[in-house]
């Protein structure tokens, strides 16, 4: 197992968000996490990447617990998150918001070579490379925030809703640049609303419900069960 | 963009540089170059000489007399009173003109410094001609007929040339209205002055009727900090006395003020991050600190600040050490240094207005911070910066944006609250006023230069934030 997430509990003071959810990411997969609103997809995330501390459980990197771990240090031993809503730099340029993702490397060949590598994955970018991130549509944008977290070589990468608020002709671009991603070795860690999309390039999928996992399972069985059809996939 | 006035409904100008009000300008700019080369005047006052009543006199020039009015008085006879001031005129070569008098000083260094002020008066005419010219011919290269850019540089210089011709004409009198009024015939304007004057005014006039076409303002804030300064410098020459008295006395008092605010607005930035930092922190134990400090801080007036820091914290020194020598012999060295620790004028005002304008300024950091989306906090922080690396390459940058606005006001109600430590023994530019007040009792002439030097100082930290905030807007 790359990560291992055993029973963790979390919560916003009196709130609790997550209670009790325990799944594993093997090396070169593409998990996903579908729920509703509020199901605590994204608290689980962030939990991962160290933002929040869970009240109780363990998490598990490559056989060692991280839930002490500074999110800092989780970014350099090789998991890096791309957050909601993008949060790209709206003031940078978008070549110092790559340079940014390789906040914890040094050597400048190494960022050069990784920054090519982003390229290969989204040439929209490189036609960019002088513009303001503020200034870049949605759909770039999204590509910037994943190139940026690409930069720190991550082998797991978090993805917290990538799909949001972009046209479906720019979900399926970036869906398709994401398993490319995950072609090429980075394991990943997908959380989505938008359930079709993610079941159908993910390996193994987890249904959250009010903070628990009411359905698990390899992603085309998940599609397949009458319950997720009904309440996910519109039918 | 020059297109956008059809849509506001302005008729473009059609009939090009035969328009009325570019035919107005063109006048005006044509009247100021030949005026120039007309006769201003035929004598000017050289010097000044002062008798007294024992029969001995002193004769130099005016403005030395005056401005010196100390060492005048030295010098005069001991017993003796001032009877009378004379001026002493001397003919003008050929009824110099204006070109006249810019070559004639322009050629010898020496006359130079004095008469620099002269040159420049003379300059903003020509000015204004030139950029009521400019306005003419770069309009005919707009497809609306007219430079909008152009628009508010004539107006404005249009009426700074009229201003620089008056005071040309006062430079002749050495701007001695008493002096003046001696040999009043003489110094009346010659056809030159009047002619330039005109010829300013119709500039002024023909690019003031071209305003309904700007949509935006004509009048340039800038213009107010120089009216202000000008009419310093104006009442200084006019009436010399008592004013070139008070100016020396309140001199160092801006310096001492400019020294205090800029020390203290140092202080008080650093102060504001750390209580904003303060009061967004996770920690209870600095998150209830900064807070009791905001809190506490703003709810005291900053003179009974001022006045405790000054008086009463002497007091508690001096309590304080007699605890520690009683407390063990060990200390005493640290006890007697803390009783006999006084805190100077300088640094009780520089400490009382950081502490005080720290918590405001706290509270505009914090504000600062939060508004910026929490969710570039966790980025950075998922891209492997710590905290505070999030904070310095991250949010503050972004945040000092939204907080340089009211941070600049800030400055500018600090430059005025900063009159209050002149209650401890500063002798800042209040202070001066109050104790040159003491001495003459010239309330009027004390308070209005007083005013007078804060405006500058404040209309001129307002235009310089504008200025910075205009460079520093950007779009999210």
């Amino acid at each position: 197992m790359l990560l291992q997430v055993d029973d963790i509990h979390v919560s916003y003071g009196a709130i609790q968000a997550v209670q009790g959810i325990s799944f594993g990411i093997e090396q070169g997969e593409i998990v996903t996490l579908i729920g509703a609103n509020g199901a605590g997809k994204s608290t689980t995330l962030r939990t991962i990447s160290g933002l929040l501390r869970p009240t109780a459980g363990d998490i598990c990197y490559q056989d060692r617990s991280i839930i002490k771990t500074s999110p800092e240090s989780i970014v350099k031993l090789g998991i890096s998150q791309v957050p909601e809503g993008r949060q790209i730099f709206g003031g940078l340029t978008v070549r110092e918001n790559l340079e940014m993702g390789a906040y914890t490397r040094k050597d400048r060949r190494e960022i050069e070579n990784s920054m090519e590598r982003v390229f290969t994955s989204f040439p929209r970018l490189k036609e960019r490379l002088k513009q303001k991130g503020g200034t870049l549509s949605g759909g770039e944008q999204q590509m910037l925030a994943m190139g940026r977290g690409m930069m720190s070589m991550p082998q797991l990468l978090l993805l917290d809703e990538p799909s949001m608020g972009l046209a479906p002709i720019l979900v399926d671009e970036i869906f398709d640049i994401i398993e490319r991603i995950n072609a090429e070795g980075t394991s990943i860690l997908l959380v989505e609303q938008n359930a079709a999309m993610a079941l159908s390039i993910a390996h193994r999928a987890y249904v959250l419900e009010t903070g628990r996992i009411v359905l698990q399972g390899p992603a085309k069985q998940v599609m397949q069960n009458p319950q997720v059809r009904q309440a996910y996939l519109g039918e | 963009m020059a297109y956008a006035d059809y849509d506001n409904g302005n008729e473009p100008l059609s009939n090009g540089w035969r328009d009325w009000r570019f035919m107005l300008i063109l006048a005006g700019a044509a009247l100021i170059l030949v005026s120039l080369a007309l006769p201003f005047f035929s004598q000017r006052i050289s010097s000044a000489k002062v008798s007294f009543s024992d029969g001995s006199t002193i004769t130099s020039h005016y403005s030395t007399l005056v401005q010196g009015l100390n060492l005048t008085m030295s010098k005069s006879p001991v017993d003796a009173k001032l009877d009378a001031v004379d001026a002493i005129l001397t003919p003008v070569s050929h009824r110099r003109s204006g070109y006249g008098w810019m070559i004639a000083i322009l050629q010898r260094p020496s006359a130079l410094r004095r008469h620099l002020s002269l040159v420049l008066c003379l300059m903003v005419p020509l000015l204004a001609a030139a950029a009521g010219i400019g306005l003419t011919i770069r309009s005919q290269r707009t497809p609306v007929g007219l430079a909008r850019g152009w628009v508010p540089a004539a107006i404005n210089i249009g009426w700074g040339a009229l201003l620089g011709l008056f005071l040309a004409w006062c430079h002749h009198f050495d701007f001695s209205f008493t002096l003046r009024a001696q040999y009043a015939s003489g110094f009346a304007p010659g056809v030159g002055l009047w002619g330039a004057a005109l010829g300013a005014a119709l500039i002024f006039a023909g690019a003031f009727s071209f305003r309904r076409a700007l949509h935006e303002n004509v009048l340039d804030w800038w213009a107010l900090v120089f009216v202000v300064a000008l009419t310093i410098w104006l009442l200084i020459r006019f009436k010399p006395f008592p004013y070139v008295e008070i100016w020396k006395f309140v001199e160092d008092g801006i310096v001492v003020t400019l020294r205090i605010v800029t020390t203290s607005f140092g202080l008080i930035l650093l102060v504001s991050l750390l209580g904003g930092l303060g009061r967004i922190s996770r920690s209870r134990v600095i998150y209830f600190i900064s807070s009791l400090y905001v809190e506490l801080i703003r709810g005291i007036p900053l003179l009974v600040q001022l006045l405790f820091i000054w008086y009463a914290l002497p007091q508690m020194f001096d309590v304080l050490g007699g605890l520690l020598m009683s407390l063990s012999p060990s200390l005493q060295a640290q006890g007697q240094w803390l009783i006999d620790l006084r805190l100077s004028p300088f640094t009780a005002a520089v400490f009382g207005l950081t502490f005080c304008y720290g918590a405001y300024g706290s509270e505009i950091f914090r504000a600062g911070i939060s508004s910026i989306h929490r969710g570039q906090m966790e980025a950075a922080r998922s891209l492997g910066m710590n905290y505070f690396q999030s904070m310095r390459h991250v949010i503050l940058p972004q945040a000092v944006r939204v907080i340089l606005p009211p941070i600049g006001n800030e400055f500018v109600a600090l430059l005025k609250d900063s009159s209050l430590v002149s209650v401890l023994a500063v002798s800042d530019l209040t202070r001066r006023g109050r104790e040159y007040m003491a001495r003459t009792f010239l309330s009027f002439d004390t308070w209005i230069m007083v005013a007078l030097c804060y405006l500058v100082l404040t209309l001129f930290s307002s235009r310089a934030v504008e200025f910075i905030e205009s460079k520093t807007r950007f779009e999210r």
